[in-house]
Formats: C-alpha cells, sequence, structure tokens
C-alpha cells in the first residue's frame, strides 16, 4: 500500500505547488525551466561514482515500498538518497555562482541585473525542490523502515 | 574505472546545460583565476590538514589508486577529511565576510564594485567545486567501505 500513499503525496505536491504558483501569478513555466534542470542532473551523476545503478534502483525502490527491504541494508539506501540530494544541491550551487558571476557585469543596467539574478537561481530550485518534496519523504520513509525491523 | 565514467558522463550533461542555458553568459578561463583566491585554497587547504596522521595520508595515497582498505583505516581518514573541511570552509567564510566588507566600503564605482564582487563570488564557488568533485567522492568511497565491511 506504499506506493499509493507515494502516488497521493506526489499528487498532493503538484498540486500544492502548482496552485500557489498560479494564485501568486507567478510563471510556473519560468521558474520550472527545462534546461536549468540539466546542471542539477549533472551533479546527480556523481552517484554513480561510488554506486551502481542497481544500488540506486534499490534505494529507490526501497523507499517508495516497491522492492523488499532485505536486499539492502536501509541504512546505506537512506544515504544513498541524501547523497543524490547534496550532489543536486552543490551542482545547483556551483552553477548559480557562475552564473552571478556573470550577472555582475551588468551592474550598471538594473534590468538585466534583475533577470540574470533570477535565471541564477533556476538549478537552485530544481535542486531545493527535489531533496524538500523527493528525497527528504523518502528518507523518513527509510528510517521508518530501520526503525521497523 | 566508474569513478571516471561518472566524472566523464557528468561533465559532458554539464557542457549540454552550458549550451543549452539561456542567458548563461561564460567568460574566458581567466576570468575565474583569481591568484590570492588560489593561494588562500592551497595554504588553507593544506593548513586544514595539520590534524592529519601519518597513516591518513597512506589511506588517502591507497584510496586514490584503488586499493581495499580497512574499515577501521576508512573511518579515521573520514573524520579527518570531514574536520580539515570545516577548517577550509569556515576560513572561506570568514575571507568573504572580509573581502565583502572590504568592497563595500565604497559602492559610488559600480564597474568596481561589479569586479570585485564578482572576485568575492570565486572563493565560495571554489569550495563548491571542490566539495562537489573531489570531496564529497572520497567521503562517499570512504562510507561504502564502511558499509561493506560493517555487513561483511
Amino acid at each position: 500500500m506504499k506506493w499509493i500513499k507515494t502516488l497521493f503525496y506526489v499528487f498532493f505536491i503538484f498540486a500544492g505547488v502548482s496552485l500557489t504558483t498560479l494564485m501568486n501569478g507567478m510563471p510556473v513555466d519560468t521558474i520550472f525551466e527545462p534546461t536549468a534542470l540539466i546542471f542539477v542532473c549533472a551533479g546527480w551523476t556523481f552517484i554513480f561514482a561510488n554506486y551502481s545503478l542497481s544500488e540506486v534502483i534499490l534505494a529507490f525502490g526501497q523507499a517508495g515500498g516497491l522492492t523488499q527491504s532485505h536486499l539492502q541494508p536501509a541504512a546505506m539506501s537512506q544515504h544513498i538518497i541524501a547523497t543524490i540530494g547534496n550532489y543536486g544541491l552543490l551542482a545547483a550551487g556551483t552553477i548559480h555562482l557562475v552564473m552571478i558571476f556573470s550577472a555582475l557585469a551588468n551592474l550598471d543596467d538594473p534590468k538585466a541585473l534583475g533577470v540574470a539574478f533570477a535565471v541564477s537561481l533556476r538549478p537552485l530550485v530544481w535542486a531545493i525542490a527535489a531533496k524538500v518534496f523527493i528525497g527528504i519523504p523518502l528518507q523518513s520513509n527509510l528510517r521508518r523502515t530501520q526503525g521497523e525491523i | 574505472m566508474r569513478t571516471l565514467i561518472a566524472y566523464f558522463v557528468s561533465s559532458v550533461i554539464l557542457l549540454i546545460g552550458i549550451s543549452n542555458a539561456p542567458y548563461l553568459e561564460l567568460y574566458p578561463f581567466h576570468y575565474y583565476t583569481d591568484q590570492a583566491t588560489l593561494a588562500f585554497f592551497i595554504f588553507g587547504g593544506l593548513g586544514s590538514c595539520f590534524l592529519w596522521r601519518g597513516q591518513d595520508v597512506k589511506s588517502l595515497i591507497q584510496l586514490v589508486m584503488g586499493r581495499r582498505l580497512p574499515n577501521e583505516a576508512a573511518q579515521a581518514l573520514l573524520i579527518s577529511i570531514e574536520k580539515s573541511w570545516k577548517i577550509l570552509a569556515y576560513g572561506c567564510f570568514l575571507l568573504g565576510i572580509i573581502g565583502l566588507v572590504s568592497v563595500l566600503y565604497d559602492v559610488s564605482d559600480t564597474a568596481r564594485l561589479g569586479g570585485s564582487l564578482a572576485l568575492s563570488i570565486l572563493c565560495p564557488l571554489y569550495l563548491l567545486v571542490l566539495r562537489w568533485w573531489v570531496v564529497s567522492p572520497i567521503m562517499q568511497k570512504l562510507k561504502k567501505v564502511q558499509w561493506i565491511e560493517g555487513n561483511a
């Protein structure tokens, strides 16, 4: 039944974020711009430096309640998910600073400066959203499984 | 081998991102190199390792060479790296604050201000790149040794 709860959770989060942004008149497509996600993906890829694809899939499977918990220690799965989130944040933070660096060339033009600052925050939006809405709940789920064992 | 592939794939994805990102303007490489910041990183980095023992250095070399580490050595090295990282990060934070204070004294000249602020950003930028590309993969490798040895 865990996966049904997961589905509901994803639906509620999606609805919550969409409603908040739409009701405040924020342009969702500008905030969650897909090209900014590529940078975060570059960070996430680093998980494969130490863990195999099967270990990562197993970690997500365990967290979502789709695979059996004895195949891999829950603490290890928890650690893998936390590390993916951290790598995403590191990559997004790096790109954010690189973009701020170029934005500061427009210090004389406030309009261009504002756009450049706003754009520089996009990768961080993706990374934080992934960490907060996906990573932390999955980690908590695994922590509970660990407690039950 | 897996580590090298991960570095390569990540670099390729990063390049795809850079070539596709609207508004991202990259300057030539020398714009991102500041000798004072680099000097701080080299000397600060070496200085932050003063807590290390000879065994930690040996363990690190073994790890980089891809040899198997015993659990105790991995644990000791992990603690040393965490301590050194904290010293370096707080040092960088302090340097950034000092840089900002000196920069913000005179905000009348926007061209100079922009250049100085950009230079003060280089310190956290180097710190993040170091964490992302060097420190974190090493720490994850050490933690994995602990998982494997712990379950053996």
